[in-house]
């Protein structure tokens, strides 16, 4: 049982309450969802629940929150890992042992817990989690599925009976979001555990659920039972195309931005990956590549940006000159999954303007033009911030920032659907939208259908290396 | 990589990390104790003995060989060069620079090869390589996790403990982090291979920045699940000493006494 009565909470430097007058009572074997836009206050919730609020991120709070009648505010975090265990968004960020089975007894080690105890306690979890033929393997070699699902087992080694998730699948693929619903879904209906959820993902989630809190500005704004679930299972709204000019055909024939010709690529231990594809895209055309996990659409992503070269056939991209390396070349744009990967200046202006260094301009056009891409992608007035204050969100639209400033004809996209909610998203695709509307040609690789159908002009779909449709 | 773990069940493998440690303490001690040439050559045959159990794949055996041929050869030439009894000169040497040549040989105080140096050189070769040997016997063998426990149980702290096997355990995620980014950096066009420098900043800026994120959620998640909570840590990971150790044991103190009675032998003292 968890009654949070009046609870406030402001971070250190927060402008504004995280929380607001919280008052909330969730009762045991409750399966509660907490959904809301980005900034609203649904994982400072879920730190507050065993103590990581403020104990270990501090603030000023009002109120007191109480777990099984005991006040967080007077038990350390450690103290109530008997009693709540919370699961977190990055898999790998949790995961602190070497193999599988040792981390999913890294809990029961820290309390103390004997060796006798200890081996039924990790074999139960494993069960639980289906991990038992992956026990011995190093945590580097597991997919983020079962990664996520360690880290459950792990969480669930220590017997609380309230577990919380916080965004548990936003880093995963469809296969892998699918394996941790079913885990948590039997920890609610065969263990009777209270799960607390933060998830996007309402559709697939919600026939679970007993209860759905919407929060916005740190407030619960709905608290919704199964009948009333109906006014919020509306689905993600895309933008919707706008009518392009045919501006390909208008001067004549459509020209090619890149021409893929019985393309094949092994993967170093032999894998095929891609089996023969030949594709032809067309100057200004958006294009979605799907398929399922290691259907070979990131590969083929890669080849097109030269990053990887083809064991045969070839793959043309007409607009370089024959000096030109596709894989360095800024005339072809790679968005990566992840935008920490690429962030390194201290300034938004300056890392727009990192790639500008090589074909400088004077100093005039180059603010120019990060003036006119930050206008694009939605951070007009960001030019001083430090890119580490941003959100995921906003990083997310400064790395596109950052690529298209150099002016690409060519813009490939990998999964940018990972790790951003149904707001940022829709943001970052007007936007991609919108460069597309400028000649710009458009490759996005992901495994979300919805979106391909609201923002492609064709959809390519890979089945094990190959172009099934 | 030379220095891995081989995967494979050996009677060594199955000896208890506790007992493998002991024997790289030995092998070191004795290492810096011998002087005497024949010896030397004796410590180096006695660490190569527990390789006879390994099979040790066959690339593996090549690299190690070259490796030590590199410092066999880099021991004898240097100390060929450098090597100097405490007065005078050695018996059986040329002069590369002579102290009458100008500015260097002043400088220097002349540079010579000699003969003694060589052998000497060869001697202390065969120092490095012993302990070369037993630590690579060790981590070959033994999978970290058991090592680990092995240092825990014989009084490393656990915190030392956990802070090692954590930084072993996210070394492959790091490197495959470090990949991508660089993939990545190199996909925008700004990584310029005549800029050493900035390719360093512009790589392991986000690496260090991406590092820091990840620490601070890893310290919520330990604590999450009860780190530090002032019990004392039990380990899933068992360890004991079997028959097998005790022939070890033996063995190593065979090895042992042989040495010690031939080194109090040189000094006199038998």
């Amino acid at each position: 049982m968890i009654e949070f009565s009046h609870f406030s909470f402001t971070y250190r430097h927060g402008k504004r309450r995280a929380l607001d007058d919280i008052t909330l009572s969730i009762q045991d074997g409750e399966f509660v969802i907490v959904a809301g836009p980005s900034g609203c206050g649904k994982s400072t919730l879920c730190l507050s629940f065993n103590g990581i609020i403020p104990h270990m991120l501090h603030g000023s709070m009002e109120g007191e929150v109480r777990v099984n009648n005991r006040n967080t505010h007077n038990f350390e975090v450690r103290d109530l890992a008997g009693e709540v265990g919370i699961v977190f968004q990055n898999p790998d960020n949790q995961i602190f042992a070497m193999t599988v089975e040792e981390d999913v007894a890294f809990g029961p080690e820290n309390i103390g817990m004997s060796r006798e105890d200890m081996i039924p306690k990790v074999e139960d979890a494993l069960s639980l989690a289906g991990l038992q033929s992956c026990r011995k393997r190093p945590v580097h070699r597991l997919s983020g599925g079962q990664k996520q699902r360690t880290a459950i087992a792990g969480i669930y080694a220590l017997s609380p009976d309230i577990l919380v998730f916080d965004e548990p699948t936003a880093d995963l693929d469809p296969s892998g979001t699918q394996e941790v619903f079913d885990t948590i879904r039997y920890l609610h209906k065969k263990e009777g555990k209270t799960i607390i959820l933060i998830e996007h993902k309402l559709k697939t989630v919600l026939p679970y659920a007993d209860r759905l809190l919407f929060m916005n500005e740190g407030k619960i704004t709905h608290d919704l039972v199964p009948d009333e679930f109906g006014q919020a299972r509306s689905g993600v709204a895309y933008p919707s195309r706008k009518p392009k000019p045919g501006h390909s055909i208008i001067n004549g024939s459509p020209k090619p931005a890149i021409i893929l010709d019985d393309v094949h690529y092994h993967y170093p231990d032999g894998t095929p990956a891609v089996n023969g594809v030949s594709l032809e895209i067309i100057t200004s055309e958006f294009v979605a590549i799907t398929g399922e996990n290691g259907s070979g659409k990131s590969t083929l992503g890669m080849l097109m940006k030269g990053m990887l070269k083809p064991d045969t056939g070839t793959v043309k991209i007409p607009v370089l000159q024959k000096d030109q390396v596709p894989g360095t070349s800024t005339k072809i744009g790679y968005l990566f999954q992840n935008p920490d990967d690429q962030i390194v200046m201290d300034r938004v202006d300056k890392e727009i303007a990192c790639g500008l260094h090589q074909n400088t301009g004077n100093s005039r056009q180059v603010a120019e033009k990060v003036r006119r891409v930050m206008d694009m992608t939605g951070l007009p007035d960001f030019e001083d911030r430090d890119p580490n204050t941003l959100s995921r969100g906003e990083r997310q639209r400064l790395a596109v920032a950052s690529i298209i400033v150099t002016e690409p004809e060519i813009l490939i996209f990998d999964e940018p659907t990972t790790g951003q909610d149904t707001e940022n998203l829709a943001r970052l695709m007007n936007c991609i939208v919108n460069i597309n509307g400028q000649h710009t040609t458009m490759v996005m690789i992901t495994h979300d259908l919805d979106l391909a159908h609201a923002c492609a002009d064709r959809i390519i779909v890979m089945k094990e290396g190959r172009i099934v449709g | 990589m030379i220095f891995e773990y081989v995967g494979k069940e050996s009677f060594v493998h199955r000896l208890d990390p506790r007992t493998k440690i002991i024997w790289l303490f030995v092998v070191t001690i004795f290492a810096i104790a011998l002087r005497q040439p024949l010896l030397l050559v004796l410590l180096f045959v006695s660490s190569v003995i527990p390789f006879l159990f390994i099979k040790v794949p066959k690339k593996q055996v090549i690299a190690l060989i070259f490796l030590y041929m590199l410092i066999t050869a880099g021991a004898i030439i240097s100390q060929a060069l450098f090597y100097r009894p405490l007065t005078g000169l050695p018996e059986e040497y040329t002069w590369i620079i002579p102290p009458d040549f100008p500015v260097i040989g002043p400088f220097t105080g002349g540079i010579l090869i000699s003969m003694e140096g060589a052998i000497y050189g060869f001697i202390q070769a065969f120092r490095i390589l012993a302990i070369l040997n037993a630590s690579a016997m060790m981590v070959m063998t033994t999978p970290l996790n058991r090592l680990i426990v092995g240092m825990r149980k014989m009084g490393i702290p656990s915190t030392l403990a956990f802070m090692l096997s954590t930084a072993v355990r996210f070394v492959p995620t790091l490197m495959d982090e470090y990949q991508t980014i660089f993939t990545a950096q190199n996909a925008r066009g700004i990584l310029n291979k005549w800029h050493p420098l900035q390719l360093i900043e512009y790589t392991f800026t986000p690496l260090v920045l991406n590092s820091v994120r990840r620490c601070n959620q890893l310290a919520l998640a330990a604590e999450s699940r009860g780190f530090d909570s002032g019990c004392i840590r039990t380990s899933y990971v068992s360890i004991a000493f079997s028959y097998r150790d005790v022939i070890a044991f033996i063995v190593m103190g065979a090895i042992s006494t042989g040495l010690t009675v031939s080194l109090f032998h040189y000094w006199g003292l038998i």
